[in-house]
């Protein structure tokens, strides 16, 4: 059977959009206009072509499908697929960018053309690191995404960007250069890296140990696990609006796809062996993640500390080994990527106007921005999550995954309730009580805005109410995974 | 077969025509000089490639050259030498193309010291004898003595040339009393196939080994290395951070890849890698001379080729990574070397390339490029290189090697550092207004190449070294 390579075209439009780019001359102003036109153009038919993507996936089939491979017979080299759990990754992918695009849209930005361009050149890689099943073409995106983040944060970011965006890359690079030795002694002995051979093949235990240290210390640090997680908040408060949605909704998930991918399919009895490992830093990132983000002044750092404590739920869900858990680590990866890209952007919109995003010099937004406030204050309940809401569901199954070990469940728990606290404390400061005289004058969002996160408390909202949207893509295949190890959960 | 000495040749009477040339006429030598070195790299490709491309198993197979059939061999050289060569004498043309046509005019002297020095490397890369190699070899540091100070009147160079010149001084004292040890112990000058048994000869090996080490400049023999590069003018740097380096490596492999299961080789070459890579690379964090910079990245990156030294598949590898490398710094140097700066006479800080991205966004995405290719971030020739180096050290497993490669991962990280500094300061920050941007076509172009071979290369990369590796 031949189908037209869309994972590959879903790699080149993107790119065909950055060549488009390169010519475009004249004054900032036009420039702007035009680039960001390019940038909406392309990113959205892109989104389009992920939904013919979803459109044509077949969730029942166990395995990679609309696998492409050049050259066919390589055993390492260009690979690329998806399964249940890459397909819901990709699509929020694809649907991030674009809104990140009308986000800044008519905003004055510094050198527009090059500002398009990172992002287009992100979103081919970030598709690329979750739609590749050979994991060196996977490392060499995984690591060349660092490079337009990079520049993002240092050339758009606030004060200290450059310390940011240094921090961001090295600590980064440091995590993934275990990986490259673990990559390396794999393809000596096993003479391929494509992902779906490693896969069937059964290791040796030790051999599994030392790869898995290897893999985890990398992807730890991507998620981030609790004692890895300080390049985090420094790169979220200096990156520009758009770039911390970025970071926050699609980068961060690298790392528990990475985790699935890896630890979970590649090295099965390790994980086994070393789960309490990854469990105990989840956990205590998930309380202490809370309990920081609860002394923060600074909005974006709060978020940034709460992405901590969410994307511990993640990896908490995956070292359950059941297919709840697993299901859960899922949707909290997506439920995070929208709800804290809402997050982000709703702090950009305030940021935009005042260049200040410390709690305390904000108060009842509510009477001056109305609709705003309405939709930051459902994005926050999100995060709080609230029934209803997409949080809620991976949360919840994630909790639920873990009863048969109820101090942990518990522990969890507790974590839900902390995040509830600063949450809604971010919420009476900013948005409600006496209104600060910083925020008179202030005005409601623009369309764009509303339009952008509008439409993320809609597919949060429609994702809470309706878990099945997503869980039909990734329940087959992650049962398949779960299965294989068989611990007799719920 | 015994004509294989013949480019060399050629390009010696080349080196005589241009003597007589410039005795007799007021002519810039530029294009003769390109010409001479153009006809080489042709003789070479005809003479040299005698084995079709697809027989690389046979490449390694010497050849050796005897003057007379009863004397001994002088020269030798294999598939893997000729590819070198080749590529030393691209890189040479490469430079002089980029040379303003004024030095050439007034300093009639350079393209006559520069031709004998790059024959006296390709005589050093086919040397079979110690008597021949210690020849060639002063022949180059000779002409690159009196090169360092050219052009230039600023107090670092003399004390460039001096450094140079003693270093070269000792260094070819110490390989002279060396080859007379080996001498002595073996009753010939050759270059010992295995390690002499006498003390004596063991003792000459070692000395013949340091001083090679020391005209490399790999740590901790080092210590002229950066103030030499920094006290050059920037066309030399090129040449000693490119294509004298090369040679020196090629050189160094020559002598100690037959003896490489020799346990006290082993643990010589595992201790030199590893201190040159986390001495340079630590070194080079505090820089803010950018010649400097690419002096201590080049002691760094020798600890990497050191260690394929180890490894099974060392030919291919050395042409790979030298190949990368080579690349890479000279495309950087090139963008260097297109910022010119107003100030010329002064040194080179990391500052000049402060917000290049605004003055020249493609020049800055290259030299991004070139720098990230140094790193080894993926995508880039020195990605590959460095994670074939790696994989291949990592099928010789033992203590020693496991203590390798972790220093050779921590190192990529520090030096990531230092590059990304330059690549910071390109992107974060401002215009310096007394620095202009010298597009000349030539270097545009040249800098263009440079930038397609670092990234073409990865698909070569993986396909041809992939086939390699699992075969």
């Amino acid at each position: 059977m031949t189908t037209p390579p869309l994972l590959t075209g879903l790699l080149i439009l993107p790119l065909l959009g950055l060549m488009v780019l390169i010519p475009i001359k004249g004054n900032q102003l036009s420039v702007a206009r035009r680039s960001f036109q390019i940038g909406i153009m392309f990113s959205s038919l892109n989104f389009f072509f992920s939904l013919i993507l979803l459109y044509n996936f077949d969730p029942s089939i166990l395995g990679f499908q609309f696998i492409h491979k050049f050259p066919e017979m390589s055993p390492i080299g260009y690979a690329l697929g998806v399964d249940g759990i890459s397909l819901p990754l990709i699509l929020l992918t694809t649907a991030i960018i674009p809104l990140c695009f009308i986000f800044d849209w008519g905003r004055p930005i510094e050198r527009p053309k090059e500002y398009v361009a990172c992002f287009l050149a992100m979103e081919t890689l970030m598709i690329g690191v979750f739609a590749s099943i050979d994991w060196l073409l996977f490392y060499v995106l995984f690591e060349l995404s660092l490079v337009p983040l990079f520049i993002i944060i240092g050339v758009w970011g606030s004060k200290d960007r450059v310390y940011a965006a240094f921090k961001f890359f090295l600590y980064t690079l440091l995590g993934s250069i275990p990986m490259i030795f673990a990559m390396a002694y794999v393809l000596i002995t096993y003479e391929t890296t494509y992902l779906p051979y490693l896969f069937s093949v059964d290791m040796p235990e030790d051999v599994q140990a030392i790869l898995w240290l290897a893999l985890f210390a990398g992807f730890a640090i991507k998620i981030p696990l609790f004692p890895f997680h300080t390049w985090l908040p420094a790169a979220h408060v200096q990156a520009p609006a758009t770039g911390s949605v970025v970071l926050a909704a699609i980068l961060l998930k690298m790392g528990g796809y990475g985790l699935i991918r890896f630890c979970i399919q590649m090295l099965p009895e390790a994980s086994m062996r070393f789960k309490y490992i990854a469990i105990v830093l989840s956990l205590v990132g998930i309380v202490y993640g809370s309990l920081i983000a609860l002394a923060q002044k600074d909005m974006k750092k709060m978020i940034a500390y709460s992405s901590v404590a969410h994307m511990g739920f993640v990896s908490l869900g995956i070292f359950a080994f059941s297919s709840d858990g697993m299901n859960g680590a899922m949707f909290q990866m997506v439920s995070h990527g929208i709800i804290s890209a809402g997050l982000f952007f709703a702090v950009g919109v305030i940021y935009a106007q005042r260049r200040n995003r410390d709690i305390s010099s904000y108060g009842g937004l509510a009477t001056v921005m109305p609709r705003y406030s309405a939709l930051f204050l459902a994005l926050i309940m999100g995060a709080v999550a609230l029934p209803g809401t997409s949080g809620f569901v991976g949360e919840f199954l994630v909790i639920l995954s873990n009863i048969p070990e109820l101090p942990v469940a518990v522990i969890a728990g507790t974590g839900m309730v902390l995040g509830a606290t600063y949450m809604l404390y971010l919420a009476r400061k900013v948005l409600f009580g006496k209104a600060e005289i910083a925020v008179t004058g202030m005005d409601d969002m623009s369309i764009t805005e509303g339009i952008v996160m509008m439409s993320l408390v809609v597919s949060m909202v429609l994702l809470g109410i309706f878990p099945d949207l997503l869980l039909f893509l990734t329940e087959p295949t992650v049962t398949d995974i779960a299965n294989s190890f068989d611990t007799g959960g719920i | 077969m015994a004509n294989f000495l013949i480019p060399e040749i050629v390009f010696a009477c080349g080196v005589v025509v241009m003597l007589l040339i410039a005795l007799f006429w007021n002519v810039s030598l530029k294009k003769p000089f390109a010409l001479f070195l153009l006809v080489a790299i042709v003789t070479l490709v005809y003479f040299g490639m005698d084995k079709p491309i697809w027989l690389i198993s046979d490449y390694d197979q010497y050849q050796l050259f005897h003057l007379f059939p009863s004397s001994k061999a002088f020269f030798s050289q294999n598939s893997y030498i000729v590819l070198f060569k080749i590529i030393l004498l691209l890189t040479s043309l490469i430079i002089v193309l980029v040379m303003p046509r004024s030095w050439f005019e007034s300093f009639r002297e350079i393209p006559i010291l520069l031709s004998i020095g790059i024959l006296g490397m390709l005589l050093a890369i086919s040397a079979h004898d110690l008597m021949a190699l210690y020849l060639s070899l002063e022949m180059q540091a000779l002409a690159f003595c009196l090169l360092i100070p050219i052009g230039t009147h600023f107090s670092y160079s003399k004390e460039a040339a001096i450094k140079y010149f003693a270093m070269s001084a000792v260094a070819s004292g110490l390989l002279l009393y060396g080859i007379s040890l080996v001498y002595i112990a073996t009753q010939s000058t050759a270059i010992p196939t295995e390690i002499p048994s006498q003390n004596l000869g063991q003792i000459g090996f070692l000395i013949v080994v340091v001083a090679i080490l020391a005209k490399i400049g790999i740590a901790p023999f080092h210590f002229w290395l950066p103030d030499v590069y920094q006290g050059s003018p920037n066309y030399i740097t090129t040449f000693m951070a490119t294509a004298v380096k090369v040679m020196g490596i090629v050189l160094l492999f020559r002598i100690l890849s037959p003896h490489i299961e020799n346990e006290v080789v082993w643990m010589l070459v595992v201790s030199l890698a590893i201190i040159s890579m986390i001495w340079a690379s630590l070194m080079a964090l505090r820089q803010s001379d950018f010649k400097r910079l690419i002096g201590y990245s080049s002691i760094n990156h020798m600890g990497y080729i050191l260690a394929i030294f180890l490894t099974d598949m060392q030919w291919q590898l050395m042409l790979v990574y030298t190949f990368a490398y080579l690349v890479a710094t000279l495309g950087a140097m090139l963008v260097l070397i297109s910022i010119n700066s107003e100030r010329e006479k002064e040194e080179q800080g990391i500052d000049v390339f402060a917000g290049l991205s605004q003055q020249s966004p493609f020049l800055a995405f290259q030299m991004t490029v070139f720098l990230l290719s140094l790193v080894g971030i993926p995508f880039t020739a020195g990605f590959w290189s460095k994670f074939w180096v790696f994989a291949a050290v990592m099928e010789k497993i033992t203590p020693s090697t496991i203590f390798l490669l972790t220093a050779a991962g921590a190192t990529t990280v520090i030096s990531l550092f230092y590059y990304l500094k330059i690549v910071g300061k390109m992107y974060f920050d401002d215009w310096q207004s007394h620095y202009r941007v010298v597009q000349s076509r030539p270097r545009m172009m040249v800098a263009l190449i440079m930038f397609a071979l670092v990234i073409g290369f990865v698909v070569a990369q993986v396909q041809i070294y992939g086939m390699l590796f699992l075969s």
